[in-house]
């Protein structure tokens, strides 16, 4: 039944288990957890991700999830440097960069269209700078970085440049070909977005030469179950394919409906969306009713949500909770 | 139970529908010429029925058209208080505000404008906290809340527990407002509830767990370890700024501007003619600002006493902007109206202000 029904639409996940192409093999290789994670599979998965990205495979670095990426990509660079970053950004960049004792600069974005103007940078990348971007922008949805800015930024080696594209499969746009050229650039990537496998939590970094270095030495273990998703997921891409066509569709439809009830939506490259609703604390009204959603009104005030996009059955639900606040 | 007092300005956005820029004064009669209707009723309305604790509340109300009227019959425990005319006025307001006071309120509801904020001030000041149902034309002040189901909100929170926060009443020149011109000044502070999002869903609602008071420390932090000897710091108005003399354990004019020289106050609330004196005496000057809520001012409201003059001969480059992250978040871009297009033209462009201890936020002085 719909009505009582309580849905989440706050963690930006696939709102379906992958296929069972996918499944099976992982149930498999629960059976055999008692050993370690064969090497021929971590190796296989560097392959396939080397074929997907499209970069050699020595330059990437796997790891469990990545959120551990991130931290210590931060931890490692920000020594001596200063932290750029956008602001807002996906909360981990931000929480992890206040926890070193570099000094931390946000760069703020604007409405209407929330994009990143590098003008202000130029000056302040003169000195040694760690700047992390996720484009497109966790919180906003919107694309932050162009090839031109980020030459601009590269061309300085005072500068590491980390850019997150998590969401890279929804916007198409990446910046891993300029790995070759600039050893000074990094991108990170995941499994769980588009792919559907959060659960599994494997992240990977495509690596400059400056940056390869300093990772060498800290494989971490990935677990067995989690190698094996990602091997079949990337072996059966065409179901990653599907669900974004078909988000993109279902995102379309929620911007045309709340829109029609006075809620700004902002354009997004991702599988979420910003909305402005102009009702205060709307995350918490919202799940009073069972519908989960983002609140982050830590970064902006209390009458923006970011929604992840779910079902058709959810994003009904979520259209007709919106409804009756609003109206 | 908590004993909450009531006033609302019943003549409060009046103005607004009819094109008058408030209702301070005479131009109130000439709105009812105009067919203005009373508002605030509405807007009280909304507040008590989206009430959630109306069992845990005792009402101290004003009479009449001033509360009791539109309290009456909607399920709530009241009392009215004090008297009034057929006409009412700022002094009604300011009057029974003091009575409420006297009868030990927990917190005080009031509905009006700049100008009722500015009464409920001049009443109350700093000693009770308050809930501010916006229904004024002019509403400048960051004191208000976004709107009466907002309201509603603070006040639940308030009566569950939770700790309060000042924030600024502004004055507003009402014939200066109606010639198109915004001249503020920075009036005072209110305390108001500090309604915590408690909602946790996700990771991007984690929290850094941050208070305005200590966001404020924080910043003094930062900017003491930066101070240099042999430089003459004019510290601008605002409770940002005052932390960092409270850090230093030096007095400070809250809503004027003082000089710190090597770590000793030698000027106190200055005005232009005090501060050119000095920037005769000293050659390293800096100033430090904080924006005004809502607004984002950093020159021109509040601290006019810091003329072009001054500004060019401080400099750009000596002026540190302070803020807490909370209130830049509420803030699109930092303004300036120095009353020189030539200096607003200098000072606009990207700045950074600084939001925590070696932490900087890079934004733009647009307007």
């Amino acid at each position: 039944m719909i009505l009582n029904m309580r849905i989440r639409l706050d963690r930006n996940e696939m709102y379906k288990p992958p296929p069972k192409k996918i499944i099976d093999p992982v149930k498999e290789s629960i059976e055999k957890i008692n050993r370690y994670t064969p090497q021929t599979e971590v190796n296989q998965l560097i392959e396939l991700l080397s074929d997907y990205a499209q970069v050699p495979k020595d330059i990437i670095i796997l790891s469990s999830a990545s959120d551990i990426l991130i931290k210590e990509f931060i931890f490692l660079f920000s020594q001596d440097r200063q932290i750029i970053i956008a602001d807002p950004t996906f909360i981990l960049i931000t929480n992890t960069a206040q926890k070193t004792t570099s000094p931390l600069i946000k760069i703020k974005l604007k409405e209407p269209k929330f994009n990143l103007s590098i003008e202000p940078l130029i000056d302040e990348i003169k000195k040694p700078t760690l700047i992390i971007i996720d484009n497109p922008n966790n919180t906003m949805g919107s694309l932050l970085l162009n090839q031109k800015d980020v030459s601009t930024i590269l061309e300085n080696e005072n500068v590491i440049l980390l850019i997150d594209e998590a969401y890279f499969e929804f916007s198409k746009i990446s910046f891993a070909h300029m790995i070759k050229k600039y050893p000074n650039l990094a991108i990170l990537r995941t499994l769980s977005k588009a792919f559907g496998l959060a659960g599994s939590g494997i992240g990977y970094l495509i690596a400059g030469e400056m940056i390869y270095k300093k990772f060498l030495g800290l494989n971490t273990m990935l677990p067995y179950p989690s190698v094996i998703a990602a091997n079949y997921a990337l072996k059966n891409q065409d179901y990653m394919i599907k669900y974004i066509e078909e988000i993109n569709q279902e995102k379309e439809r929620i911007m045309n409906s709340v829109s029609k009830i006075g809620i700004i939506v902002y354009p997004s490259y991702t599988n979420f969306l910003l909305m402005k609703t102009g009702i205060s604390n709307i995350s918490q009204k919202l799940a009073e009713q069972g519908v989960l959603v983002s609140d982050v009104s830590n970064q902006l005030s209390s009458e923006y949500i970011r929604v992840t996009i779910g079902s058709t059955i959810e994003n009904d639900h979520f259209i007709r909770t919106m409804k009756e606040i609003v109206i | 139970m908590k004993k909450i007092g009531l006033i609302i300005n019943p003549i409060a956005g009046m103005g607004g529908s009819v094109g008058l820029k408030g209702t301070d004064g005479d131009i109130f009669k000439k709105a009812i010429k105009m067919g203005a209707q009373p508002i605030t009723p509405k807007r009280l309305n909304e507040l008590l029925s989206n009430l959630e604790n109306k069992e845990d509340i005792f009402l101290l109300v004003a009479p009449g058209k001033m509360g009791a009227d539109i309290v009456e019959n909607k399920g709530f425990k009241f009392n009215t208080i004090g008297e009034i005319g057929k006409d009412t006025s700022a002094e009604d307001t300011k009057r029974i505000a003091k009575m409420m006071l006297e009868e030990n309120i927990d917190l005080l509801i009031f509905c009006g404008g700049d100008g009722t904020a500015r009464d409920i001030f001049d009443a109350i000041g700093l000693r009770k906290p308050v809930v501010a149902i916006p229904s004024g034309v002019k509403m400048f002040s960051s004191v208000f809340a976004l709107n009466p189901r907002a309201a509603a909100e603070m006040v639940d929170t308030f009566v569950k527990g939770t700790d309060t926060q000042e924030k600024e009443v502004l004055d507003i020149n009402e014939d200066s407002f109606r010639k198109g011109i915004l001249d503020s000044r920075l009036y005072g502070y209110l305390k108001v509830p500090n309604v915590k999002r408690l909602l946790q869903s996700g990771k991007i609602g984690s929290k850094i767990n941050k208070t305005a008071a200590e966001n404020k420390v924080e910043i003094a932090d930062h900017i003491i370890e930066n101070m240099k000897d042999d430089i003459l710091y004019l510290m601008g108005p605002g409770t940002t700024v005052k932390a960092i003399t409270d850090a230093l354990n030096l007095p400070k004019t809250l809503l004027g501007i003082d000089a710190i020289y090597n770590n000793k106050r030698i000027g106190e609330d200055l005005n232009e003619e005090g501060i050119l004196r000095l920037l005769d005496k000293y050659n390293n000057v800096e100033i430090i600002v904080s924006p005004i809520g809502g607004q984002g001012f950093i020159f021109g409201r509040g601290n006019k006493q810091l003329t072009p003059k001054i500004i060019l001969k401080v400099g750009k480059v000596n002026i540190k902007i302070v803020a807490t992250a909370d209130k830049m978040k509420g803030l699109m871009c930092l303004r300036v109206d120095t009353g020189d297009i030539k200096v607003d033209d200098i000072l606009k462009g990207y700045t950074k202000v600084i939001i925590g201890y070696k932490e900087e936020l890079i934004t733009q002085i647009e307007c």
